[in-house]
């Protein structure tokens, strides 16, 4: 008997997916032919063998790892396993890149003495912090304090070049999910440094700082100065509910204030560092959201 | 000085995942989260064990909460969450094995051909377990997904990335290919 038809449909037969007319002449040929009713049977077995699936005990400490990861910038060392297996999953480049990771939680900075230059370091360490404390608040507040502050003129990235041909890493534009608010070029007293405004999709605010290089740098140090890191590791900090992190990027460095968590540090450091090499766009317009190809996770 | 984090956990996993959940994982409310956590752990768990095998299920579950909690704004309404989530888990499950090229792992006792294995329900799960591992991972997860998780097709199809209308076509294969697994393995009805 030729069924490749009611055969094709059985399944949906099965699983009681079809509309009421399909049903019934399914039904009929099935009556009537044994190989369909033979593999019908067959699912019926399975479904059986399904059921015995044993609903297996889930580990009772899985939750804590979750939340683990989930507080990992709070905690004064990270454990090693829970965060790089995480982050080992999503990118493994991250992790060589993260391996140097140290988490300092602490409610004053240290490391940022010389992130505003020498004889002012703790006047610089201050005005960071108090930048971060008022960004925690309200980050348009701190913007418009900082900048009332410091000398400050607003940057044009699309065109922007800066002391000996130096361009800042937002210039080669941002990931999905994130559009630059604003870009400034702010005179702190260890040197000029961008500050960058940035909106994720929900509007809550991110700043990226990073400082030009002097003239005899060949890339811009770590903006956190020597105590901080030695440019070739990350840092993080968290004052307060506000996390921020150095991170190297390439030949940047780069300081990342209000970021959630590591890994959205990571994956912005990780997008920069792919489109490193793409340079200005040619027509000179302003940088724009380019898809972030890495990300796994659906539009729901 | 951070403030010391304190929430008290409702442990009962009965009800749906409602929007003043999603509101609050959204926030970062821990509260949330855990409740969430305890709402939808089991099922994303059992297809994790499922499908990738019970030594990497729960580092995989981990990492599907992860994403869950880091992307959440990307979660638009438009489906059910419970159909999202099982999107991003299904989604993690198949990239790892497509990083990892699981093999099956064949019952160590040899089957009997010409004896009718009685039917024990511990040896029958043993059974299908293996048969699903060498089927498949696309087919094994739409077969996971409707016979243990009871998704309808149009949910399937959503989990899936697919058409609805190949949800059936898929199951067929699914279904005549576990039945050949479990004959080459000794099972017979």
């Amino acid at each position: 008997m030729e069924c490749a038809k009611e055969q094709e449909m059985l399944s949906a037969y099965y699983d009681g997916e079809l509309s009421s007319a399909e049903r019934a002449a399914v039904a009929e040929h099935i009556t009537n032919c044994p190989r369909c009713a033979a593999e019908l049977a067959a699912f019926s077995d399975l479904s059986e063998m399904a059921d015995a699936l044993a609903d297996p005990p889930v580990p009772s400490d899985l939750w804590s790892r979750i939340e683990r990861d989930l507080d990992a910038p709070a905690r004064a060392v990270p454990g090693p396993r829970g965060l790089m297996r995480a982050l080992w999953l999503n990118n493994p480049r991250w992790v060589a890149m993260a391996a140097s990771v140290i988490v300092v939680f602490t409610a004053a900075f240290l490391g940022y003495q010389s992130w505003f230059g020498g004889s002012s370091a703790q006047v610089a360490d201050q005005a960071f912090q108090q930048y971060v404390e008022r960004f925690q608040r309200d980050p348009e507040a701190a913007g418009r304090w900082l900048l009332a502050d410091y000398r400050a003129r607003p940057l044009d990235l699309a065109s922007a070049e800066l002391r000996g041909g130096f361009r800042p890493v937002v210039a080669g534009g941002l990931p999905t999910g994130y559009t630059l608010e604003s870009a400034h070029l702010v005179e702190m007293p260890g040197g000029p440094c961008v500050h960058a405004v940035c909106r994720r999709s929900d509007g809550s605010a991110l700043a990226v700082f990073e400082r030009v290089p002097k003239a005899d740098e060949k890339a811009g140090g770590c903006v956190c100065g020597d105590d901080c890191c030695d440019g070739s590791q990350c840092q993080m900090h968290q004052i307060n509910e506000t996390l921020t992190v150095c991170q190297p990027c390439g030949n940047h460095f780069v300081t990342l204030v209000g970021a959630r968590n590591v890994q959205e540090a990571g994956r912005l450091v990780a997008w920069w560092q792919r489109t490193a090499g793409a340079g200005a766009p040619a027509d000179g317009k302003a940088p724009h959201a380019i898809p972030d190809t890495g990300s796994r996770v659906p539009a729901g | 000085m951070t403030s010391k984090r304190v929430y008290q956990v409702d442990t009962a996993a009965t009800g749906e995942v409602n929007e003043a959940i999603l509101a609050g994982c959204r926030r970062g409310d821990r509260n949330s989260q855990r409740r969430l956590y305890e709402l939808c752990h089991q099922r994303v768990y059992r297809l994790m064990v499922h499908m990738v095998g019970v030594d990497e299920a729960a580092d995989l579950t981990q990492q599907v909460f992860l994403q869950v909690f880091r992307k959440l704004d990307r979660f638009s309404g438009q489906s059910k969450f419970e159909t999202w989530l099982y999107r991003v888990a299904a989604n993690e499950a198949l990239q790892h094995q497509r990083k990892h090229r699981r093999r099956s792992v064949p019952l160590p006792t040899e089957p009997k051909v010409d004896e009718r294995r009685k039917e024990v329900p511990g040896e029958n799960r043993e059974l299908l377990d293996a048969a699903l591992q060498a089927v498949d991972p696309q087919l094994r997860s739409i077969f996971l997904l409707r016979e243990v998780e009871e998704l309808s097709y149009r949910d399937i199809a959503q989990v899936m990335g697919i058409p609805e209308g190949t949800v059936g076509s898929r199951l067929n294969r699914a279904r005549r290919e576990l039945r050949q697994q479990l004959r080459d393995l000794g099972w017979e009805h």
